[in-house]
């Protein structure tokens, strides 16, 4: 018995030191030198917050890909969906600096949710590596609306409704926003998918739609069915040019451009300069590509470039719109 | 006409041929994993045909999401381990055909019988593709509502053997599905301030925790070999197969009502291959002359769950392909796809690019025939797995699971979730509660939520809303029909049963 | 005999008695909420704990048990044939055929031990070891076979998942030893500050 009982526990303690002596070899292999000269030496991988098939989960992996071919290494887009992508700016807010995991993050709509409920992310301190994508906001409807101003669907009765994804998110952001400052009624339809609002319009379950003017929803609104009401952009918006900007419409303070979906890429903070500048040169320079402009364009984004202060920029900018309106996206929110 | 001439003789090309065959390969394999799917499978092959010809790269999808949950029958019928959620039916009468030493004869079954589900719901998609636009009009979140209404009760009344657990389990599956974060709220609900709750519970780890991991537990405490006693020297080689695939048409009722269950199902969003599995099963069993026969390794049984999960496909390509509209997580994938290869659902995808439409047709039927001749074909080879002793599948499968469960949200904590619901679901099993109606009443139970909150946001709370549309009122009184007829069933039961005892 | 039937009843009794404790602390927990949020939790939570507790009450009563075990009013003195309740199990979906309760809580014991080692050195050593470890101890198999058997699924493994697949693996909790493959993996938040 008590033989038996040794041979199973040098059996446990061959096992360990197995273990032990390949993981040392393993650390003595890997060696320390400067980490930021040979940026970089193994797969990058690329956080997405939401699940595979998402806007923003197709021009990671079509961005991806040509980082790929650029840096000389794997850039492997994983997904780690949840809260709306705020698992993904945790991971990166708590990760290792060394530029070898970075994430594409939906922005300022991130912001709005650490406003709404503070985790203690610093969006200030993240290594911001520049501007993968954006998309344009606009509202749209179906076409037997007979709107054409933003009086009319404001004074409309019944109160039009609005069909939304949920009560999270970029589409409720500029809704919530939106709706107050063109002091059209809050009346909101909740829990479609993005491409089932356009049949909820057709059906009669509401009135209005915003989302990006992009995608299977532009090729929507140059249908028979759908029409554009406005842009928020400061010009107006190439793919539906005859669409108006809602300062053309009278309300220059809405916010425009400011509105826009923008997907950022980031780094945790603390990255080197050096690890930075080279993931930012490889970013902009895969968004130089046609091939890599046109598929995102295919995906519903258009690609807009920006340097590493550009991007941190924005975000402070980005802080300041947020700020001031979160009294009525809080309140917003709250309806059913 | 003409299209669909075209588009068969490009699928007999070899390049096409390919597609289609890689997509049924690994659509088999990840389905015969349990915790792995056909959604995980099409996520990871996407990036890879970036840059194809969009009409391969529909091959390969089609075949993946046509084939898995007919790879999932294998470790169903022979380890009693459903390899996806819409396998879990298959499990009742295909493992006790495989005790019994007839585990070839349940694959062949199963194979068939998936191959006439999937033809029969293509069939129907390809009828219905023109009337689309008016189904859309017609069913709103009310409509909808009542439709997940009649699907929880019909589970409801399913588990009649014991009524008041099976009530209890699909309310305490609903109330799970409660928890996190819902489209028609603002507030994470029972969220415990855990960030892991956020998005709620997800059904994979859940899934496989009560099925795969649970069912590990009880064969590998029991220890022996999954086909016992002498009928196990006898798995059955081809002709077992062959008798099982052609004992199929002995069942043309169940098969029927296993394919129309399946294909509208199917087309519900969110219901899916689960719940389609489990209605037809139960309503074959409802319908029987000899329900007794059911969950003893009844070849009925098997027609009845296998047709029916495979029949959603073509229900469920109906809203995607018209509308865009994806209705599980496959045709989110799916949708994707068409996006990186610019093609449009809806009406410019149904009139200007039917060869992709034909593509996808063909590519379902084309790889689901694969899958049943490799099946037939390696089946005889599949079933010995019956007699490989537990001590050695029984670690294989836990290292599948776990990986499966890990790599669909990337998140280590859900293979903590799974490991705690495979004792809660031994437990609750043990406790004689049927896991497969909380995971129903899970599933549909987000879905009757939102659906009903929408239709009230809609209404602005007036509540005749769900009263007032045709279809609301066709679902009110079918469902009103129903409660009669199972009523009536119940209670003739009760009467016979007192009058044996008599 | 009679003591194995009564040790079933303790158990299912606590099942019974945890389940109504989770549909409590729903239908207690929505009071947290407003409005249409409580709505689903209160209106399937409160039937659902009502059942739970008849199904208790008719556990413990003998006259009412038949009703919360199967068809009829068959109550324990009609105790049906292993094989006829086997179906009856099977036929709901319910029941489980399985070893004695030690054999189980071993079992049981090597998953929630192969999560612990995973979750510290991550799939790619944890899926060896446990392998090895399961098939010699718990299977009975012999050393050298075991390690064949652990080394071929280990290829397998790295192939399809790694090669072919190209799946980011859990890595484990320790430092990073193998970028990508050991250590270094980073834990997702499972509760708020923690």
């Amino acid at each position: 018995m008590r033989l038996i009982r040794a041979i199973h526990w040098l059996r446990a303690l061959a096992l360990t030191s197995v273990l032990a002596v390949s993981a040392l070899a393993l650390v003595a292999c890997g060696g320390e030198e400067d980490p930021t000269a040979n940026f970089p030496e193994r797969d990058i991988e690329w956080f997405v917050g939401f699940d595979a098939g998402g806007g923003f989960d197709v021009a990671s992996r079509i961005i991806a890909e040509a980082m790929s071919e650029d840096l000389g290494v794997n850039v492997v887009v994983r997904n780690i969906p949840g809260g709306g992508g705020r698992r993904a700016v945790q991971e990166i807010a708590r990760g290792v600096p060394d530029g070898y995991s970075i994430s594409i993050v939906n922005m300022p709509n991130q912001i709005t949710a650490e406003l709404l409920d503070p985790e203690g992310i610093d969006f200030n301190s993240l290594g911001w590596i520049g501007r993968a994508v954006i998309q344009t906001y606009g509202y749209y409807t179906a076409e037997k609306n007979p709107w054409t101003s933003v009086e009319q669907v404001a004074a409309s009765t019944p109160e039009p409704r609005f069909c939304l994804t949920g009560l999270s998110g970029h589409s409720f952001l500029v809704a919530a926003i939106s709706t107050q400052e063109l002091s059209i009624p809050w009346h909101p339809v909740t829990g479609y998918g993005a491409a089932e609002i356009r049949a909820a319009l057709l059906r009669g379950d509401c009135e209005l739609g915003v989302g990006p003017i992009a995608g299977d929803t532009l090729t929507a609104v140059n249908g028979p069915d759908f029409k554009v009401l406005w842009m928020f952009s400061d010009e107006r918006f190439g793919p539906v040019p005859d669409a108006p900007t809602i300062t053309e419409l009278g309300y220059p303070d809405v916010g425009g451009a400011s509105l826009a979906n923008n997907g950022l890429v980031m780094a945790p903070p603390g990255t080197p300069d050096a690890i930075l500048d080279k993931l930012s040169a490889a970013l902009n320079k895969a968004l130089a590509d046609p091939d890599v402009a046109a598929g995102i364009a295919k995906a519903g984004m258009e690609v807009s470039t920006q340097t590493r202060a550009q991007s941190a920029a924005s975000v402070k900018a980005m802080f300041g719109v947020v700020e001031e309106n979160i009294g009525i996206v809080q309140e917003r929110s709250k309806s059913q | 006409m003409e299209a669909f001439a075209d588009a068969l003789l490009r699928m007999f090309e070899p390049a096409s041929m390919a597609a289609i065959f890689l997509g049924m390969a690994v659509g088999v394999v990840f389905g015969i994993i349990p915790g792995l799917g056909s959604v995980i499978a099409m996520t990871l092959l996407l990036p890879f045909t970036f840059g194809w010809d969009p009409i391969l790269a529909m091959y390969v999808f089609a075949g993946i999401m046509g084939t898995a949950s007919t790879g999932g029958a294998v470790p169903a019928i022979l380890l009693n381990t459903p390899g996806t959620i819409a396998n879990v039916c298959t499990t009742f009468d295909g493992y006790p055909m495989t005790r019994r030493g007839e585990g070839g004869r349940a694959l062949g079954l199963a194979a068939s019988a998936s191959g006439l589900g999937t033809l029969f719901s293509i069939i129907v998609l390809a009828a219905l593709l023109p009337l689309a636009t008016v189904m859309l009009m017609a069913f709103g979140p009310p409509d909808i509502f009542w439709l997940v209404i009649l699907g929880l009760l019909a589970v409801t009344f399913a588990s009649r053997q014991n009524m008041a657990k099976g009530l209890a389990a699909g309310g305490v599956g609903i109330l799970i599905a409660m928890i996190g974060s819902s489209p028609v709220f603002a507030k994470i609900r029972f969220g415990l301030g855990a960030e892991y709750l956020w998005d709620g519970i997800d059904v994979v780890p859940l899934a496989v925790g009560f099925f795969a991991l649970s069912e590990l537990i009880a064969y590998t405490s029991r220890g022996g070999t999954i086909a016992e006693g002498e009928a196990s020297l006898n798995v059955g080689g081809i002709r077992q197969l062959l008798r099982g695939a052609v004992e199929v048409f002995q069942y043309k009722g169940i098969l029927l009502r296993g394919s129309l269950i399946g294909t509208i199902t199917g087309a519900i969003p969110g219901a899916g291959g689960a719940v389609a599995n489990f209605l037809s099963y139960t309503s074959a069993k409802q319908a029987s002359k000899t329900p007794e026969l059911f969950g003893t390794g009844y070849a009925g049984g098997i027609v009845a769950s296998e047709s029916a999960n495979d029949a959603k496909d073509g229900g469920i390509l109906l809203p995607t392909l018209t509308f865009g509209i994806p209705g599980n997580g496959e045709m989110v994938i799916m949708m994707t796809a068409f996006i990186l290869h610019g093609i449009q659902p809806g009406r410019d995808l149904l009139v200007n690019r039917t060869d992709i439409v034909w593509a996808i047709i063909l590519g379902v039927i084309g790889a689901q025939v694969l899958t049943t001749i490799v099946l037939l074909g390696a089946g005889g080879w599949l079933a010995k797995l019956s007699v490989v002793p537990v001590r050695y599948i029984a670690p294989l499968v836990a290292v599948l699971s776990f990986i499966g469960v890990y790599a669909i949200r990337s998140n280590i904590w859900d293979v903590l979730l799974a490991v705690a619901a495979a004792i809660g679901g031994f437990a609750l099993r043990k406790a004689g509660f049927p896991l497969i109606t909380l995971v129903i009443g899970f599933v549909l139970g987000g879905e009757a939520e939102k659906s009903f909150i929408q239709s009230l946001q809609i209404s602005g709370g007036d509540y005749m809303v769900f009263f007032t549309r045709p279809v609301s009122i066709i679902l009110i009184i079918v469902i009103i029909g129903t409660l009669g007829w199972s009523l009536r069933g119940a209670l003739r039961a009760n009467a016979r049963a007192r009058e044996v005892r008599a | 005999m009679n003591l194995r039937m009564n040790r079933d009843r303790v158990l299912n009794l606590v099942v019974y008695a945890a389940l109504l404790v989770l549909t409590l602390s729903f239908v207690i927990g929505a009071r947290a909420y407003e409005g249409r949020m409580t709505l689903v939790p209160r209106v399937i939570g409160i039937p659902t704990a009502l059942l739970l507790a008849f199904i208790i009450v008719a556990e413990l009563s003998p006259r009412l048990r038949g009703l919360t075990h199967g068809r009829g009013g068959a109550a324990d003195d009609e105790a049906p044939s292993p094989e006829e309740s086997a179906q009856r199990q099977r036929e709901s979906g319910a029941g489980v055929d399985a070893g004695s309760w030690q054999r189980v809580l071993t079992v049981y014991g090597w998953l929630v031990g192969f999560f612990l080692l995973t979750l510290v050195v991550g799939f790619y050593v944890a899926v060896p070891i446990f392998l090895f470890a399961f098939l010699v101890r718990e299977s009975q198999v012999a050393p050298v076979r075991a390690a064949v058997v652990t080394v071929v699924v280990l290829l397998l493994f790295l192939l399809i998942f790694d090669l072919v697949l190209d799946l980011a693996l859990w890595r484990g909790l320790l430092p990073r030893i193998l970028p990508g493959y050991i250590g270094g993996g980073s834990l997702p938040p499972l509760y708020r500050g923690l």
